[in-house]
């Protein structure tokens, strides 16, 4: 079984369904503010469960990187970013259409796009299959201390208070280790309560937090809709001029993309910004910038793509989610009974390949989808979030209820919803939970074996090479968080 | 930091305290050999430790801005998510004696009239489409099996 049979696989009627309903749905996020692919992916996961596993992955997938897609749209027409990866394309997305120019800043954030999934996807492809055959070799201590390190870089990398942060990852492991214990069999932290036996379900977590915390933050502000710029954006083609200008900042920010989506803690927003940053250094002319150049919208655009196919490798080769969104996606393979790592391509050859060849579909279907619709999504972008909500709601009651047919926990996600509301208000981030929350389990494991194998010497994570780097890299990311907390403390006192 | 982050903090500093407490309930075991409250108590006491510094940091900047006009955090739309709040917790307790079509119709009777519908007529209408919908799509189409509740319905 190899990449060919993965065409077969993903050229299936069903799979490919699956992947048009997720980049379409994701699509859809991507364009209305307020709903993100987290939220998407979470209302979206109790469709899954009666489907195949590879259709559920090829779905939820498509989700996040149909809503990089999407988050453009919004970003030029409004002035309103529908993700966070596309926060950096309102500076000249917007300006370009207000200058009667929304078609080519449409149509080049389409085309960078699909040139910068197809080559991350490529990377996936070639850098995949051998990262495998080098994690075969981790064992527990490898394991643990990189799971350490992508939740240190994760936290350090979330933006806003490095302390809430990392009370974030606290309260997620914590909250892992509720039910039994995987060793012993002991229960844990279940007050009493027998639904708490088998744990917190990851569903009713990631919904309360994602869906109905979102819902009830927009609830309290006053609906954004800017102009909708609807001059300009019927020639969709751009220019040879525009293609001449954009093509380097296309494929620049398709490899910053990608590596920073492969790096622990990487992801769309920190590519898209990085990206654009990096176009503005090297241009001839960076006055240009945040004034309608096409680079700046080609380059983060590019660059928000890539990183989803790059964060797709740690995800599919090691096991380990790379940022808040892979790591929902790596709680849904848990879910239909996949463990994501070396041992996928091993025993589920046809899942992997099946996997990455739908992530070219995807792409195709993207550019596709996005040019001739546009005109839907300039009209989905007219409806009011107040009409909106109710569906959402009625969507994450469903979800959480229908995974187990309990009611405790739509109870329990309503909780966790009232929990993510809060958490917003006082600017935590729950991306960094549900990373540790999801990696908990995983952590407490191979941290408690690689100390059976070592008959309790701790000696054994630093003995190793690779586990000495990955912690000695940990280190050096937690002190260079607390580096400006020192500084500000010894310079104010 | 946020003015209004003590609590916040507080909030954490006392849940890390309460998962500390119950990790010793546990079988702790020894550092060669961690038994399931080992891990758990240490990422509590780290919990601890890092909110107790937040704590102290947050009351600093608070007692320092007091005097000063502060960022409210909540204002009236706050009665908004309230009221949503409520009639959740009330959806999700009467789904189980309602049954889900009848509590899921009264629940988007509410959530109507919150966003914004005028006619009652309209929200009616709404609300029953929905529901059917939904239960069609859900219950049907994908098989999930909702509580019924006393009218069997």
């Amino acid at each position: 079984m190899g990449f060919l049979q993965g065409f077969e696989i993903a050229f299936q009627l069903q799979n490919l369904f699956y992947c048009f309903v997720g980049v379409f749905v994701g699509t859809l996020v991507g364009v209305l503010p307020g709903i993100g692919p987290s939220a998407a992916m979470a209302l979206l996961l109790p469709i899954t469960y009666n489907i195949s596993a590879l259709g559920a992955i090829i779905m939820l997938a498509g989700i996040y990187y149909g809503a990089m897609y999407g988050g453009s749209t919004t970003s030029i027409l409004v002035n309103i970013p529908g993700e966070a990866a596309s926060v950096i394309t309102t500076l000249d997305g917007y300006q370009m259409a207000q200058q009667g120019r929304a078609g080519p800043a449409l149509g080049i954030a389409a085309f960078g796009s699909f040139i910068a999934g197809t080559i991350s996807v490529l990377g996936l492809t070639l850098i995949a299959g051998p990262l495998v055959q080098v994690a075969l070799k981790f064992g527990p201590p490898e394991y643990f201390s990189l799971m350490a390190l992508g939740l240190i870089i994760l936290i350090h990398l979330t933006g806003g208070s490095v302390a809430k942060g990392f009370m974030m990852g606290l309260l997620g492991l914590l909250l892992s280790f509720v039910g039994l214990d995987t060793i012993t069999g002991a229960p844990r932290f279940n007050f009493g309560m027998i639904q708490f036996m088998e744990g917190i379900g990851l569903v009713p977590l990631m919904m309360g937090l994602f869906g109905i915390g979102e819902v009830l933050i927009n609830l309290e502000r006053p609906e954004e809709r800017g102009h909708i710029v609807t001059a300009g954006y019927k020639g969709l083609l751009p220019s040879v001029k525009d293609w001449k200008d954009s093509i380097g900042a296309i494929l620049r920010g398709s490899v910053v993309g990608f590596f920073l989506g492969v790096l622990p803690g990487g992801g769309t927003t920190i590519s898209s910004f990085a990206a654009y940053g990096l176009e503005r250094k090297i241009s001839k002319h960076p006055e240009r910038f945040g004034k309608g150049a096409i680079e700046g919208v080609a380059a983060p655009e590019a660059a928000n793509n890539a990183a989803v196919g790059g964060s797709m490798i740690p995800l599919l080769s090691l096991g380990i989610p790379t940022n808040g969104v892979i790591a929902l996606l790596l709680g849904a393979l848990i879910i239909h009974g996949l463990r994501p790592g070396p041992e996928l391509l091993e025993k589920n050859p046809d899942i992997f390949w099946g996997f990455v060849a739908s992530m070219y579909i995807g792409n195709a279907m993207l550019l596709v989808l996005n040019l001739p619709l546009i005109r839907v999504w300039v009209q989905i972008l007219k409806i009011p979030y107040r009409l909106l909500f109710p569906l959402i709601l009625l969507f994450t009651i469903v979800g959480s209820y229908s995974m187990q047919n309990s009611l405790f926990d739509v109870k329990l996600m309503i909780f966790f919803g009232v929990a993510g509301y809060l958490l917003r208000k006082f600017n935590y981030e729950p991306s960094s939970l549900i990373m540790a929350f999801v990696l908990g389990p995983m952590l407490e494991e191979a941290f408690r074996q690689s100390l059976i194998i070592s008959r309790g010497s701790f000696h054994i994570f630093i003995s190793r090479p690779l586990s000495l780097a990955f912690l000695v890299l940990a280190v050096i990311t937690a002190l260079s968080s607390l580096a400006p907390v020192l500084r500000r403390h010894l310079r104010s006192g | 930091m946020a003015r209004n982050d003590w609590a916040s903090n507080l909030a954490l500093l006392l849940l890390g305290g309460a998962f500390a407490i119950a990790s010793l309930q546990l079988n702790f075991g020894t550092v060669h050999r961690p038994g399931p409250g080992f891990l758990p108590f240490w990422t509590a006491s780290g919990l601890i430790l890092v909110a107790s510094f937040s704590l102290a940091r947050a009351l600093v900047e608070f007692q320092r801005r007091k005097s000063a006009q502060g960022e409210r955090l909540f204002d009236s739309s706050v009665l908004n998510v309230i009221a949503t709040v409520v009639i959740l917790a009330a959806y999700a307790i009467g789904l189980e004696w309602l049954g889900y079509n009848l509590s899921t119709f009264a629940l988007f009777i509410f959530l109507f009239k919150v966003s914004g519908f005028r006619r009652w007529l309209n929200i009616l209408i709404a609300a029953f489409l929905t529901t059917s919908l939904s239960y069609l799509f859900f219950g049907s189409w994908l098989g999930v099996r909702f509580p019924k509740g006393f009218l069997a319905f």
